[in-house]
């Protein structure tokens, strides 16, 4: 082995060594409360699938796919269902602006 | 500079498995820190195959023939451009290749998602790191790139002259870019099933991904495609060939995802059954990966016969078991949130599309493996060729094509039959029409084309029908111009008029399709100098007669070139003259080859000439007759071996080059016959006309758009929500 690759390959170990290491280093993390974290974001991805539910809708109704009877109930209803996971998203303490 | 490279592939692979055993150490024990510290660990991965791969590009790069990839890859006179991309014309090369973009794009999924899923993300980064261990694994004990032969040969053997084609620079890391990046959903969906979290969160964390996995992979298939139409001399750009099969499994299965994954994301419906496709999918590409290494079928395209057979059987046993086992065992939490209101809506008729998808797939597989199949059932390797394909995946070509017309003019839940009457009359008429006035070109007698041609316009005309309602509904709305009311419209729903776009690329691409293979017509002749042949539709070509020249760089001779002048005519009037050629490469690195001879015992590659047009491509490529040459060069070769010795080095040199450079002109002199093969093959270009506007789609598709998924917001929930909407 050449010196070159010698001092190669050490230096990438050191650099990949400190890099991995950095977190172990500082102790113990504060754990996650993944419960939360997870519960937030689930409702999170839920209302925005139904904001694009709401606007599809409203697409589909402009682009003449709904019938306006059909489209003013299924907006009212996925917009039901966005209030009801806003509400969600504030009980879980999440919002606030 | 090899043992730097050694150095660095080993300390990739022991980065990789600390990444598995320190992300799963931090998901199981809740261990934040060790969880950043594996994240770190797939950083750390991409910087070091990154450097391992820069020190082969420079040995490539730097004719350093101590490698033993680079002496059987490259040589002195490869061109420079190719010299940087035989890295990956070799199975330890491609290895490597695989390795650093699964490194770099598990990095940017992990980067990017590094605030959200992070009870999934522990079980994603160990299963990506467990991919990289793999491929890390066979880098370091079982194919190296950097091996290196005992003494140092003056000059390469050179890169498989098929190889030199600028599309086959790309083709690869496109190919192998989708297959990696497909480990990215894999992943997130194998997480996201270990701690039962199957809600769209996973989908959207990685659906760019997918769409990116499904865009590579597309663009690798059809640069693959190109090259063979345009290199191999064959005159087809699609063979089913095991390998090219291979790219079109995950493709298919991701493009179905990449559709059912919409109606989950929606309704909540179709959980276990994108679960299982994304599982699929990710399976399938390693299989794809392993298909060109193993050597168990038959490919042009394939490395041929390697030991690295068992490992990959071993990993996809494994992929298969576990994603089984993860599925069968979340059934509970995989219930669909709702069921499917109607036949009438676009969920039902994404998931026609999926059977069509998937039964396409099916096919694919069965046709691929039939030889294995047949030779375990009876002992025989039987193979089955383009007819077998065609009988079961033209049929599928053209529900799929119904369907992607279907679809964009059906709406979510619920239909009515009268909206969809109302939203088909336009583009029922067009594909109605477009069937009757082809009747009367003879199109009737391929009645599978009429209906391609009919679906096609049926489907074109929908998506025609969307955007231009779409365009009149913003105007309505906005006032805007027409042409920035179309910008503006794709701009606030890429998804869907990029979904569009996708769908008019592909009905383009079918057209070519159907119009090519149905209306071909080929013809192989053996042709004198001034000799005329038809070539049917009203066109002839005339041999007008051979031609021939050196090619060389600066290093020495590339090759010698033997080809042949043709003139094309339209109904006798002049159209264009092809210069079809044949490629001659020295042989290198064989002392058994003569002096002369060896400029004529290495490989040689077809050059085809065409002219090449929206109605129809006019092919050729000839294969010249060098028997009479071959006399000659065998005398030269006893010529110059009692020579050897006897004269100084220059002037042998010298009287070898014009050695050659007499047998090369005599060969145009002489004017023997020669054999064309000549295609006459409408719309082609069609097909590369529809994936350019497949991949534009893409790109609308992938587009990043503003971060929604963390707004905030307190009270008066209905304003709130009017007013998030108003602001998307």
């Amino acid at each position: 082995m050449d010196v070159i690759a010698v001092v190669g390959v050490l230096a990438a170990a050191s650099a990949a060594g400190y890099v991995v290491a950095g977190p172990l280093r500082g102790g113990r993390a504060e754990a996650d409360d993944a419960a939360y974290q997870s519960q937030l974001e689930d409702l999170e991805a839920a209302k925005e699938a139904r904001y694009r539910e709401i606007r599809e809708a409203e697409m589909d109704f402009r682009t003449g796919k709904l019938s306006e009877v059909d489209y003013k109930a299924i907006d009212r209803q996925l917009r039901a269902e966005a209030m009801e996971l806003l509400r969600k998203l504030d009980a879980l303490g999440a919002s606030g602006d | 500079m090899a043992d730097l490279g050694r150095g660095l592939t080993f300390l990739a692979f022991a980065v990789a498995v600390y990444g598995v055993v320190a992300a799963l150490y931090g998901g199981i024990a809740g261990r934040r820190e060790w969880v950043t510290s594996a994240r770190r660990a797939v950083y750390a991965l991409a910087g070091l195959t990154t450097a391992a791969f820069v020190v082969l590009e420079l040995a490539f790069l730097r004719n350093d023939f101590s490698f033993s990839v680079v002496q059987s890859h490259s040589s002195i006179t490869t061109p420079f451009f190719y010299k940087a991309a035989a890295a990956w014309s070799s199975q330890e090369g491609s290895l490597l290749l695989w390795l650093w973009l699964l490194s770099m794009w598990s990095s940017l999924v992990i980067f990017l998602t590094r605030n959200r899923m992070r009870d999934v993300q522990p079980y994603a980064i160990a299963t990506l790191m467990g991919f990289a261990t793999f491929f890390g694994g066979l880098l370091v004990f079982a194919v190296s790139p950097f091996d290196t032969l005992p003494v140092t040969p003056v000059d390469g053997t050179g890169l498989n002259p098929l190889l030199r084609h600028p599309s086959m620079m790309i083709h690869p890391p496109m190919l192998y870019s989708g297959y990696t990046l497909w480990a990215v959903p894999f992943a997130f969906a194998v997480g996201a099933l270990v701690v039962r979290r199957v809600d769209a969160e996973w989908i959207s964390a990685t659906r760019r991904f997918a769409l990116g996995a499904w865009l590579f992979l597309g663009v690798g298939i059809l640069l693959g495609a190109r090259w063979s139409y345009a290199e191999l001399g064959w005159g087809g750009y699609w063979a089913w060939d095991p390998v090219e099969n291979a790219s079109l499994l995950p493709w298919l299965t991701g493009t179905a995802f990449l559709h059912s994954i919409m109606v989950q994301e929606k309704r909540g419906m179709l959980k276990t059954w994108n679960a299982s496709l994304i599982l699929a999918t990710g399976t399938l590409a390693i299989l794809g990966t392993f298909l060109v290494r193993s050597g168990i079928l038959d490919s042009i395209h394939a490395f041929g016969a390697s030991t690295l057979g068992v490992p990959f059987v071993v990993l996809i046993g494994l992929m298969v078991a576990g994603s089984v086992a993860l599925v069968v065992s979340r059934r509970d939490v995989l219930r669909s949130e709702h069921k499917l209101d109607s036949l009438l809506s676009r969920e039902a008729i994404f998931l026609g599309n999926n059977i069509v998808l998937v039964g396409m797939a099916f096919v694919v597989f069965w046709g691929t493996f039939f030889p294995l199949i047949s030779e375990a059932l009876t002992g025989n390797k039987q193979s089955l060729g383009p007819p077998w394909y065609d009988k079961y995946v033209v049929p599928l070509a053209l529900a799929l094509v119904l369907l992607s017309g279907v679809g964009p003019v059906i709406a979510w839940r619920r239909a009515t039959p009268k909206n969809a009457r109302r939203n088909f009359v336009w583009p029922l008429v067009a594909g109605v029409v477009t069937a009757i006035a082809l009747i009367p070109f003879g199109v009737a007698g391929r009645p599978f084309a009429l209906i391609m041609f009919a679906f096609a316009a049926f489907a074109i005309g929908t998506i025609v029908q969307e955007f231009s309602r779409g365009v009149r509904a913003r105007k309505a709305m906005t006032g805007e111009p027409a042409p920035l009311a179309f910008l503006t419209l794709i701009r606030r729903n890429r998804r869907r008029y990029g979904g569009y776009t996708i769908h008019l690329g592909m009905a383009v691409l079918f057209i070519g399709v159907a119009a090519s293979s149905a209306f071909q017509h080929v013809h192989t002749v053996e042709l004198k100098k001034g000799q005329v042949t038809n070539l049917g539709r009203g066109y002839t070509a005339r041999y007008d007669g051979p031609t021939s020249r050196i090619d060389v760089t600066a290093d020495g001779v590339e090759r010698l070139v033997f080809g042949a002048k043709l003139t094309v005519f339209k109904h006798d009037k002049k159209l264009t003259v092809l210069r079809p050629e044949r490629g001659y490469y020295p042989i290198e690195g064989a002392p058994f080859a003569g002096a002369v001879g060896r400029y004529f015992d290495g490989e040689s590659t077809s050059e085809i000439a065409m002219k090449a047009g929206l109605g129809l491509d006019i092919w050729s490529a000839v294969t010249p007759d060098l028997d009479p040459t071959l006399a000659i060069v065998k005398k030269g070769d006893a010529v110059f071996r009692n020579a050897s010795g006897k004269m100084d080095q220059k002037a042998y040199s010298a009287a070898l080059g014009t050695t050659i450079r007499t047998l090369t002109d005599n060969y145009a002199k002489s004017a023997p016959p020669a054999t064309f093969r000549l295609i006459v093959s409408p719309m082609v270009t069609w097909i590369w006309l529809g994936a350019l506007v497949v991949f534009l789609g893409g790109l609308i598709c992938i587009w990043p758009t503003a971060d929604l998924a963390h707004r905030r917001a307190t009270a008066g929930y209905a304003a709130r929500v009017a007013r998030e909407l108003g602001r998307a």
